[in-house]
């Protein structure tokens, strides 16, 4: 007959494994949830160049960009804790490197070498200012970084040839036919969503995971905290400069403005609706700021700004209406 | 519940986006051609007018959409086409701009006219292209335009001086002001039409430059106010200093130049304050202050200019703009004497558009401005005998014109 | 090179004014307030209808508005926002609606310009007003943070919530700072509205500046006046900075 503490050790054990058991389990199923939906993007996708018209399909291609953008953005605040608000700069740099570099070179396949360094740079800027615990300092230093970024941009140029390029008119790049940016945004996008989707639902997501909810526990179970805040900073700053050189390229010019508030608030404004930790409804939450803007802003372009801000004032509102429903649905 | 929740937004996406593609890919059905009859056929066409009616220039965008109203009101008086006006606010940024031109060109316009700034006038060139739709550059100089014309996109024009222009008018007053000098005051956000204007003036006078000077409020609010001083103190009685910025901020630095004893001439690149409702509201600050403008109404260059400010002063109760609002109402004008040339298409034809490029490139048309003819690079021929820029010099509370010289009432005046 | 010492004075005095109004509202309200452009915008609007009918009447009317949209933007913080960047972001979506809103308003196809032009032994009026508003500005200080109310709000500055255990009536304190700034903004931008063409985005530029000094001055990590004086210091050694930069 076991003893007592036997019978404790052995159901501790018992609790400890179907607790295990449970959570693979319950992985499993959102990975295949994850598949579903990435099925049904590709569905999507694979479908609209053919039904519909050149707007819609360029319209299409810049919510694609936007996703991947907020994608990224996304992916900073739900595995790292850190909100920026700055994160126009590898997307704003990634366009400038690259339309640069085409000034000098008219070599268009340097260009996506021009994103990564873009990628690089901004991810050692964000690094540094996440080594510090506190979060809301890390939200307005990347403001002020990148909205000085934003008023100094006008002032760079370059004088080629008795030519000045840049400042105010800034940069062209080669013009490309809007459906080859569409597909090259469509995979990077599809890719972006299964390695998101599927890093959520890993060891390592779950590493990124604890040093979201609390750094020193993290680092007391062994998580080497500040590698995953590099590791972190690596990927969204590199996919977002791969989004803003594509959002570049569908323009085939950049200018200043790729730096701009608006910009840079376009993630959080877009994560406002559906719950952060779902990659659809990031990429949902993105086409309908980008599809309801355009619409509006052709139909009530001077209150379309007013929606805008009345957005952003109830915004703390409605995440914790979308908070309270999502505990509700989980547990229905 | 999870994949049930996903399928749900999943087709709440798709929902919602086949709901705006339908609305926006609907293309209207062509106006039925009218039987024939013995009077000429009316031409029904619409034309697309991209203004800022928000962001940084809606100000501008005000006076751009009322000229636009009054050209179509002016075309149609003759009786040969019927215009429809559809407009799209382009905001004060490239991506609005894009998004705003391919909307217009997706509700079957014929042609687009407009965009303020250079970066929106280029991504609406872009989109010229990609749509093949004519469009008329009405205000953006930026030396862009004619390059991608010269690359291959024959679809935008420009009725709007170029920057090379606008350094050739600020040398034509250095030269008629009889000047020992000159001060550049630049605007920094646009210090590549600055600089632009600025090699132009250089290549055309030999006067000494003093010093070129840059402002920018953005590192400094008080910027403006403390470069005006500094300028206060450099330049003399006889000289000349040229304020290259056409925006709001110029009038602060002009108030606080003559407020700091500024002396000599403020030759102002336009804009804001080569407006008289400015001019006035400024006083005695702002006399001595010379400008350009595209059209003034003191200068009948055709029956058009009295008919543009007369015509805006009745209907809005306000007097009329001299750059873009002017240049916008001509480009109009233009699209529509085109249209008006081009014999055995109907509306809704496919060769419209080919035709009317065609016609853009060969004819004249005339403008409030002057007589319009676009060269090569499809820049209209600022600087020729019919197509003039106008100098003129605000004193005690009139605008003086100074050029062209078969006009001029009066030389230059020092203070 | 010279260096032109009044407009580097006019450039701390201003940004000396704004950087103050953002780091009062901070330190008390604990949020970043970004509709101080706005407001800013709202007081320079104030003084184009009110200064021909008289100057302190305006003035009044300025300092009445700009106080009361204070009011309404933390009733708006209070009912909506919980904690630091919630509110921020509201403050933000008050700014972008209050400036469309004077856009809507006030959609003209010119500049609206104040025009007063008077000056005092050769300096413009209205920038000795600036002066004279800081100075005010620091005396009001002084005299609060060396009272017994100054130790309530030193100690808000610190720690806010446990502040509140000891009995402050934060919620009443908070409120009157965001008014209270509200009407510094509004009145620098009353006094601002002579030197410059009116359009609902004048303040934007100010506010990015008066943020910048405010953080800098931040980093410090001061308290109570010494904090504030820091701020003018600062705000002359940024002023400065720029002027030889700029030359």
């Amino acid at each position: 007959m076991k003893g007592k503490k036997e019978r404790e050790e052995l159901s501790k054990v018992d609790i400890i494994g179907n607790a295990i058991k449970n959570y693979k389990e319950l992985y499993r199923k959102k990975r295949k949830l994850r598949l579903a939906e990435f099925l049904i993007l590709v569905v999507i996708f694979t479908i609209s160049p053919f039904v519909s018209g050149f707007y819609f399909l360029w319209l299409m291609t810049l919510g694609i960009i936007y996703s991947i953008y907020t994608l990224a953005w996304n992916c900073m605040e739900t595995m790292i804790g850190r909100t920026s608000l700055g994160h126009a700069i590898p997307f704003g740099l990634a366009g400038y490197l690259s339309a640069i570099l085409y000034l000098y070179i008219k070599n268009p396949l340097f260009i996506p070498v021009t994103w990564m360094i873009a990628g690089v740079l901004s991810a050692v800027v964000f690094y540094i200012l996440s080594l510090s615990r506190d979060r809301v300092a890390f939200v307005f230093i990347s403001f002020l970084i990148g909205t000085v970024i934003w008023i100094l941009s006008p002032l760079f140029t370059i004088t080629l040839n008795g030519e000045v390029y840049g400042g105010e008119e800034g940069f062209s790049l080669p013009s490309n036919p809007v459906l080859a940016t569409y597909t090259f945004s469509v995979v990077l996008l599809l890719a972006t969503f299964l390695f998101f989707g599927f890093l959520r639902t890993s060891a390592t997501g779950l590493k990124f995971a604890t040093v979201r909810d609390d750094e020193k526990a993290a680092k007391l179970v062994g998580v080497k905290v500040n590698k995953v805040k590099a590791y972190c900073s690596l990927i969204s700053c590199i996919i977002t400069a791969l989004a803003g050189g594509l959002y570049a390229l569908h323009f085939s010019h950049v200018n200043p403005e790729i730096f701009s508030i608006h910009v840079a608030l376009f993630p959080f404004i877009a994560t406002i609706f559906f719950k952060n930790d779902s990659e659809i409804g990031v990429v949902a939450g993105s086409f309908i700021l980008v599809f309801a803007s355009n619409y509006l802003n052709s139909i009530f372009p001077q209150l379309h700004l007013l929606l805008y801000s009345a957005l952003l004032i109830l915004s703390p509102g409605i995440m914790r209406w979308r908070d309270r429903r999502a505990k509700l649905m989980s547990v229905g | 519940m999870g994949i049930m929740r996903s399928l749900y937004i999943a087709i709440m996406i798709l929902l919602a986006i086949s709901i705006v593609a339908c609305v926006q890919t609907e293309k209207p059905t062509p106006t039925p051609t009218p039987a024939p009859t013995p009077t000429p056929q009316k031409i029904k066409v619409k034309i697309g007018v991209l203004v800022p009616k928000t962001g940084k220039f809606q100000t501008k965008g005000v006076v751009m959409e009322n000229a636009a109203k009054l050209a179509k009101k002016h075309i149609e008086e003759k009786g040969k086409v019927e215009i429809e006006l559809e407009f799209a606010d382009c905001g004060d940024s490239a991506e609005k701009t894009k998004a705003a031109f391919l909307d217009l060109a997706n509700r079957g316009v014929v042609a687009i006219v407009g965009a303020y700034s250079s970066p929106q006038a280029i991504a609406a060139a872009d989109a010229a292209l990609e749509t093949k739709t004519p469009y008329i550059v009405s205000v953006a100089s930026t030396g862009l335009i004619e390059k991608k014309v010269a690359e291959g996109n024959s679809y935008v024009f420009r009725n709007a001086y170029n920057t090379t222009y606008w350094g050739k008018l600020a040398s034509e007053f250095l030269s008629l002001s009889g000047a020992e000098a000159y001060y550049f005051q630049g605007f920094q956000p646009l210090s590549t039409f600055n600089k632009g204007m600025l090699n132009v003036i250089q290549q055309n006078t030999d006067l000494k430059l003093i010093d070129e000077v840059y402002y920018n409020p953005s590192v400094d609010p008080k910027d403006v106010q403390n470069k005006a001083r500094d300028a206060a103190q450099k330049i003399g009685d006889k000289d000349v200093l040229i304020l290259g910025d056409p925006g709001s901020l110029s009038v602060a630095f002009l108030k606080a130049y003559r407020g700091n004893g500024g002396k000599g001439i403020v030759y102002s690149v336009g804009g804001v304050l080569a407006l008289p409702q400015t001019l006035k509201g400024l006083n005695s600050t702002a006399d001595y202050t010379a400008f350009q403008a595209a059209a003034l109404e003191k200068i009948a260059s055709t029956e058009y200019t009295k008919k543009y400010f007369d015509g805006y002063r009745k209907e809005y109760e306000e007097e009329a703009n001299n750059y873009a609002g002017v240049l916008t109402y001509d480009a109009i004008l233009i699209l529509g004497q085109a249209l008006e040339k081009l014999e055995n298409v109907k509306s809704g034809d496919e060769k419209l558009k080919t035709s009317l490029i065609e016609e853009l490139e060969k004819g004249e048309f005339k403008g409030a401005c002057g007589i319009y003819r676009f060269n090569a690079k499809h820049q209209a021929e600022w600087g020729s005998e019919k197509l003039e820029g106008k100098l003129a010099e605000w004193v005690n509370g009139e605008a003086l014109v100074l050029y062209p010289a078969k006009f001029a009432e009066s030389e230059v005046l020092w203070p | 090179m010279a260096l032109n010492f009044f407009s580097i004075l006019s450039s701390t005095i201003f940004l000396s004014i704004f950087a103050i109004a953002i780091s009062l509202n901070f330190r008390i309200s604990k949020f970043l307030n970004l509709s101080h452009g706005s407001i800013f915008a709202l007081g320079a609007y104030v003084a184009y209808y009110t200064i021909k009918s008289g100057v302190i009447p305006g003035v009044i009317l300025s300092a009445i508005f700009a106080f009361f949209t204070g009011v309404v933007l933390y009733f708006i913080i209070k009912k909506i926002g919980n904690g630091i960047f919630e509110a921020t972001i509201i403050s933000l979506g008050f700014a972008i609606g209050l400036e469309e809103i004077l856009r809507i308003v006030h959609g003209k196809g010119y500049y609206l310009i104040v025009e007063s032009s008077l000056t005092l032994a050769g300096i413009d009026f209205w920038e000795l007003v600036q002066g004279l508003m800081l100075l005010i500005i620091l005396a009001i200080l002084f005299l609060v943070y060396n009272s017994k109310f100054g130790i309530k709000l030193k100690f808000v500055e610190d720690d806010d919530f446990l502040a509140r255990i000891y009995g402050v009536n934060y919620e009443k304190l908070s409120l009157l700072c965001i008014a209270l700034t509200s009407s510094i903004t509004g009145l620098l931008g009353f006094f601002s509205s002579t030197s410059q063409a009116l359009y609902p985005g004048i303040g934007w530029m100010p506010l990015i500046s008066g943020i910048l000094i405010a953080a800098i001055t931040a980093l410090f990590r001061s308290v109570g006046l010494i904090h504030y004086a820091k701020i003018v210091l600062i705000a002359f050694i940024y002023s400065l900075f720029i002027s030889i930069v700029m030359c």
